[in-house]
Parts: structure tokens; C-alpha cells; sequence
């Protein structure tokens, strides 16, 4: 026994670092946000003790209802676009291309930038009444409007720019594509299966899983959207709300408002939003993912 | 004398070791912190304050600067932290979140010499009699105008003051007259210049403790309603054209689309450089012509101490040469606001055809004709400021009305006020 706790020490000891990272940084801290949900806590004062409160006043509070719808726009919307682009310009991509790896690094490119501040002001340049896109659009004629600065369109633009930085699902359906042996797909042509037909019934398939992947990561990662809403809207969710993501409102009433107790019952709700949506993939995964070995048991 | 075991040794080592860095948590006394908020120019004029502080001797400082939004997350965070910068520059807009959570010191006994500044400014600072900031400058709302593009469209701005029909009659004849220009800019949001309507209704906007909203929903409803009737006129641009013109070098006088812009009095420096035409700085329009009761000068930006400050000496004495010494009011020059004491405004004025100079002159001008300083905004008020806007633009992009504003205006402010 004490031979063997001896033994592991040298590992416990490696180990160290990543616990007290993930103690210090992730578990205390969520402990205590935790027990923030259910305070008033004004940041500057000592929390109060004052149970569910935070929670039921959430459903009374009308910018945190259009939060939700924002955000659930946006999830809803940008994802599947963001997937379709991704796995479209990977197939494209996977046809033994020319300089392959200047189009996958140049398709790349925007997943390393979108999340950062300069792209986000560089959207609002392009979207704005005397921006690019109405230059564009006035070639032909068109009279442009202020993209960002009217409450109809301005998540439009935020979802256009989510779908634009397609590059990290699609590297990652550019592998999967690769590890689909030619064989089968040779053996379907043969059997005279068509471009479309390969593609619905072999690829995909046999792309199932990446697809899985993608999809929970992107829902995920769409959940937690701030930085372009934040940049754009001058840190305001506006025109009108129209932009108020909830992670937004959720900064809003932390840092704005000094209501760190609030923010935190919002937090742990959006934790269980994701936490349902995620769930909610894996059930329904069930019916489409398909795992190379299952064949071999059915 | 007793040997000492191995185990006790190592025992003792652990509590000095304790002892030592437990006090280190909670912020070891470097140099003094010193931390404001504001444009470029801000920073620039205030670092060039701090090293002439330096080179007279003054103790070691670390300085950082953010602009406005950014300032109070970070300052938010650090507080709660204990982690607050020890000399900090605070807005009236937060200035009761703070003090009321005593996050900063009671400066009554600290020795910062205030007995130059202006009375409403040397007080801006006092909550139930204990005196939690020092003014850094007095300032009042202003009109900036364009007087040469008001004059090019056969039109003129009374400089005694005018009243809001008459001011709505002006929009509308300049609108008229020069296309694509509005004769005013749209205000519906604007929350400061609607505490200056509202007393001009005759009431504060807050009532005396800070609990409640003393002006009435009628006339937070009249208020929307004038813009309203502003922008349905074309006399005042739509609201996705206003969602624009947030940023100074976008705003609608400096890319001459309107004659005149509000704000606070020293901001007209900030307006001037990208503006062709020198600006002239006015009253805002009055519920009776010339009447500018409802105006007021008064100190809505301090100088504060954090309480939990390791280096309070050094800080009053910092806070006082910031507010008295030549060389500073010389570096600040009306950056932060025309400067609170006569000393500061003859030292600075002496440029007399800038903007800075109409700014002083125009506090001066005012200063016997205004209405009382109103109370420190209360607790909760940075939430009603921008609550406000937003309301007003919900109005301007037709998701709501001028009455139904109004009565979301005031329930949002018995939900904030008194908490």
C-alpha cells in the first residue's frame, strides 16, 4: 500500500500544476459563482443571502427574455450556415486541388481573426451606411442602408460574420474527408452511384461523426458569442437590443450594473442551456451518426 | 533552553512564511497608483501633470488610464479585489455606487487644500457630511454652435437663451433650408440634458435622499414626445442615422449635417478640432426664454481615495497638486472641465480665442444666473443613464411610444433607485 502510494507520488507531483489550475482557476471559482447565483451581491459590498430570487426575477425581465431570443437566433441561424460552408468548400477542397495548402491556410485565415477586436471594427466599417458594402451595392445601383445601425438587420450582419470564419470546422471536414478510403468510394461508382449519390449516401455518412463533432462544438461556442456584439454595439447590445446577446446583458449587468448575483444566476442558466442542447446532440446523434464499427455488429 | 524538533522547525518556517505573504494578498505597497479615465488628450495633459508632480519631488506613482466605459469594469472588478488604484479619477455617475459601499476615503481630514475652488464644487463631493471626493472642475451643459453655418442659412442662435419652441421652430426653418442638414441633432436619449428639462418643470430629477424619481412621467413622456415630433418633422435625423454619430469625428456638426451639438461645457474642446467653423458655446434651450434655472455648475468629476488606499499621505498630497500647482492646471489645461477655482481659469484662459476659452467664459458668464447644484446623483444612476437611452431609442425605431417610454422610464427607476 504504501509501496504503491510511493509510487504514484512522482505522478501526483506532475500532476500538481493542472490540479491547482483547475481548482484554483475552474472548480473554486464556479463554487463560489455559484453561491453568488443565489446573493445580492454588488461587488463591492458582502453578499446577502437571498435564495432563488435571482432566478424567478429573470423570467420578469424583459431584456433578459430578448437576450435569450437573440442569442437562440443566432445559435440557430449561424450554425447550420456556418457547418454548410464549411463542408462545402472542404468536398471542393478535398478534390486533389493546386496549392492546396495556400487555399486551406488562406480559408483559415478568418478563424484565427474573427474572434478579435480589429475584425470586429473592420465589420462595422463595412457595414455601415458609408461603408463598403453600399459602395459595393451603389454600383449597381442599389441604395444601401446603415447595416449595423438598424435594429432589422444588425444581428444579420454578426451572423454573416460568424458564418464567414467557417475555417476551423472546415479543416477539421477536410481530415475527415481524408480518411474516407477511395476504395468504397471507387467500389460505389462502379456499382453506378453518381457524383450526388456518393456524396449522400457514402460521404456523408461515413462523415457522420466529424459532422457530430462540429456541431456540438459550434452550438456550443455560438452560445458564448461576445466579442463582436460587445466591439460593434459599443459594448450596448444595440440598435434597440437588436444585438444583445446573452453573454452581453450578462456582462452588462455584472460590470454595469453591479449585479454579480444576477450575472451569475445568468451564467448558470446558460450553463444549463448548453448543457440541454448538448444532451439533447447526443440523443438525437443516435439516429444519424454512424460509426464505421457498428456495421460490423448490425 | 529546550532543543528544538525537526517537525517544530519546519512548523515555525510555515507560520513566518504565512505571515509574511498573507499581508503581501491583499496588495503590497508599491509605488502609489494613480488611475483616471478619458480620451487621448486626457491622458496625455494629465501624464504631463503627473511629471512636473516628479520633478518637484513628489513620491514614486504608477499611472494607467482607460476610457470611460472600460474604466469602470476594470475599476469594478479591482475594488471588489481590494486591488483599487490608491489616487482615481471618479465620474458623478458612479460616484454614489462607490462611496455608499464605502469604497473610498473621507477626505475631510486629509489636508487637500480645496479653499480656491468654487463652493459647489469644493462639495460635489460631500454625502452625509462626510466628503468622499474633490471636484476637479466645474461644469454646466452647453450648446456648441456652428455660428457660420447658422448665419449661412439666414438664420440666428439668441445668445441669452431661447425657449424649446422656439428652438423646435429654428430645427425645423434649418432643416427647410438646407438640405440633407438637420437643425438639430436628436437629444431623446441624451439623459443629462433631460435633467436639465426637468428642472426647468420644477422639480429635481431626483428627490433629496436619491430613493426615488421626483420628476413626474408626464414630463419624461413631453420630453420623448418633443423628439418625436423633432424627427417626424425631419428637423432632427432619423433614429438609424443618429446610431451612427456616437463617436465625436462622426457626429453630425462635424461632418457639417447640423449646426449645433450638447454637451457637457469643456467637451466643446474635444468637438472644435474636427469641426471647420469655430464653435460658440450657449445656454440650452429654457422653458422661459433667458430663464437658466435649470442649468447648474457643479463638480461631476473628483478626485478620490481608495479606502483602501496604502498610501493615503502621498495621495492627498497628490490630489492637491493636481488641484493648486501651477504647472498642473497649466498640463490639464480644461480637459477635465473648466478649472474650479478662479486661480486655475486665469492661468488658463489666456489663450482667448480657443474653445477652452468660450468653455471658461461661458461657466462664467452662467454661474449667477443657474439653479441650485443638484444632490450626487444616486446609486444606480449609471443603470438610469443608459436605460434612458435606450428607451428613447426603442421610441425613435418605432418599437415603442413616448407614453408607454415614459411609464418604462419610471418603472425602471423605482426598480433601481434606493437599492
Amino acid at each position: 500500500m504504501i509501496a504503491r502510494l510511493r509510487q504514484s507520488i512522482p505522478a501526483y507531483l506532475f500532476l500538481l500544476p493542472w490540479l491547482i489550475g483547475i481548482i484554483g482557476l475552474t472548480i473554486g471559482p464556479m463554487l463560489l459563482s455559484l453561491y453568488y447565483s443565489f446573493t445580492d451581491y454588488a461587488l463591492l459590498n458582502t453578499p446577502e443571502w437571498q435564495g432563488l430570487h435571482n432566478y424567478t426575477a429573470l423570467f420578469h425581465d424583459s431584456r433578459y427574455l430578448q437576450s435569450l431570443k437573440v442569442t437562440f437566433i443566432y445559435v440557430g441561424v449561424s450554425v447550420p450556415l456556418e457547418m454548410a460552408f464549411a463542408l462545402a468548400v472542404a468536398v471542393l477542397l478535398n478534390r486533389g486541388l493546386k496549392g492546396l495548402a495556400v487555399y486551406r491556410a488562406l480559408y483559415y485565415v478568418p478563424s484565427l481573426l474573427g474572434g478579435s477586436v480589429a475584425i470586429a471594427l473592420l465589420w462595422q466599417q463595412i457595414f455601415g451606411s458609408d461603408g463598403l458594402l453600399n459602395d459595393v451595392l451603389g454600383l449597381f445601383g442599389i441604395h444601401g442602408r446603415g447595416w449595423i445601425s438598424e435594429p432589422g438587420t444588425a444581428l444579420w450582419t454578426l451572423i454573416v460574420l460568424r458564418v464567414w470564419q467557417f475555417g476551423a470546422p472546415m479543416v477539421i471536414f477536410l481530415a475527415g474527408l481524408r480518411q474516407i478510403p477511395d476504395e468504397v468510394l471507387e467500389a460505389a461508382e462502379v456499382d453506378g452511384a453518381g457524383r450526388w449519390q456518393r456524396f449522400w449516401r457514402v460521404t456523408l455518412p461515413l462523415l457522420s461523426p466529424v459532422v457530430f463533432f462540429n456541431l456540438v462544438l459550434q452550438i456550443i461556442g455560438a452560445f458564448q458569442a461576445f466579442t463582436p456584439a460587445f466591439v460593434i454595439s459599443g459594448g450596448k447590445g444595440g440598435p434597440s437590443d437588436s444585438t444583445l446577446f446573452y453573454t452581453l446583458y450578462l456582462y452588462q449587468q455584472a460590470f454595469g450594473n453591479f449585479k454579480m448575483g444576477y450575472a451569475a444566476a445568468m451564467a448558470w442558466v446558460l450553463l444549463l442551456i448548453v448543457a440541454v442542447f448538448t444532451g439533447l446532440n447526443f440523443v438525437l446523434g443516435r439516429a444519424w451518426v454512424f460509426y464505421g464499427d457498428e456495421g460490423v455488429r448490425r | 533552553m529546550t532543543t528544538l524538533s525537526r517537525r517544530t522547525l519546519l512548523g515555525l518556517g510555515a507560520a513566518t512564511a504565512a505571515a509574511i505573504t498573507i499581508p503581501g494578498c491583499s496588495g503590497k505597497s508599491g509605488p502609489m497608483r494613480v488611475s483616471w479615465y478619458g480620451p487621448d488628450p486626457v491622458t496625455k495633459a494629465l501624464n504631463k501633470a503627473l511629471d512636473a508632480w516628479k520633478s518637484s519631488g513628489g513620491a514614486e506613482y504608477t499611472a494607467e488610464s482607460a476610457p470611460f466605459n472600460d474604466y469602470w469594469d476594470k475599476l469594478a472588478t479591482r475594488t471588489s479585489g481590494g486591488n483599487a488604484p490608491d489616487v482615481l479619477r471618479m465620474s458623478m455617475s458612479y460616484f454614489s455606487d462607490y462611496a455608499g459601499r464605502s469604497a473610498l476615503k473621507d477626505l475631510s481630514s486629509s489636508g487637500i487644500d480645496t479653499s480656491g475652488l468654487d463652493k459647489g464644487v469644493a462639495d460635489s463631493g460631500l454625502i452625509d457630511g462626510k466628503n468622499y471626493g474633490v471636484g476637479q472642475s466645474s461644469i454646466s451643459y452647453a450648446m456648441y454652435v456652428d455660428e457660420a453655418a447658422v448665419k449661412k442659412a439666414g438664420a440666428t442662435v439668441p445668445a441669452q437663451g431661447w425657449t424649446w419652441d422656439k428652438f423646435a421652430e429654428f430645427a425645423r426653418d434649418y432643416s427647410g433650408a438646407i438640405q440633407g442638414s438637420y437643425g438639430s441633432t436628436d437629444q431623446a436619449g441624451n439623459f443629462q440634458l433631460f435633467e436639465v428639462y426637468a428642472r426647468q418643470h420644477g422639480t429635481e430629477l431626483f428627490s433629496d435622499d436619491g430613493g426615488k424619481l421626483a420628476t413626474s412621467k408626464d414630463t419624461v413622456q413631453e420630453w420623448f414626445q418633443y423628439w418625436a415630433e423633432l424627427r417626424k418633422a425631419k428637423a432632427a435625423p432619423a433614429q438609424n442615422v443618429s446610431a451612427e454619430t456616437t463617436a465625436i469625428e462622426k457626429s453630425l456638426v462635424a461632418k457639417g449635417k447640423a449646426p449645433l451639438q450638447f454637451g457637457w461645457v469643456q467637451q466643446v474642446t474635444f468637438y472644435q478640432p474636427v469641426v471647420k467653423n469655430p464653435l460658440s458655446v450657449l445656454p440650452v434651450p429654457q422653458g422661459t426664454a433667458g430663464d437658466l434655472k435649470g442649468q447648474f455648475v457643479k463638480g461631476l468629476d473628483l478626485w478620490s481615495i481608495s479606502s483602501a488606499s496604502k498610501h493615503p499621505e502621498d495621495a492627498a498630497k497628490l490630489i492637491g497638486f493636481l488641484l493648486n500647482d501651477e504647472k498642473a492646471i497649466k498640463a490639464i489645461g480644461i480637459l477635465l472641465g473648466v478649472p474650479p477655482s478662479k486661480k486655475a481659469r486665469d492661468l488658463v484662459a489666456a489663450d482667448a480665442g480657443s474653445a477652452g476659452a468660450r468653455a471658461i467664459k461661458y461657466v462664467e458668464d452662467i454661474q449667477a444666473l443657474v439653479g441650485p447644484s443638484p444632490k450626487p446623483w444616486p446609486k444606480g444612476y449609471g443603470e438610469l443613464l443608459t436605460g434612458f437611452g435606450r428607451i428613447a431609442e426603442n421610441i425613435g425605431f418605432g418599437k415603442s411610444d413616448p407614453a408607454k417610454g415614459a411609464q418604462e422610464f419610471v418603472d425602471l427607476a423605482g426598480k433601481t433607485l434606493g437599492q
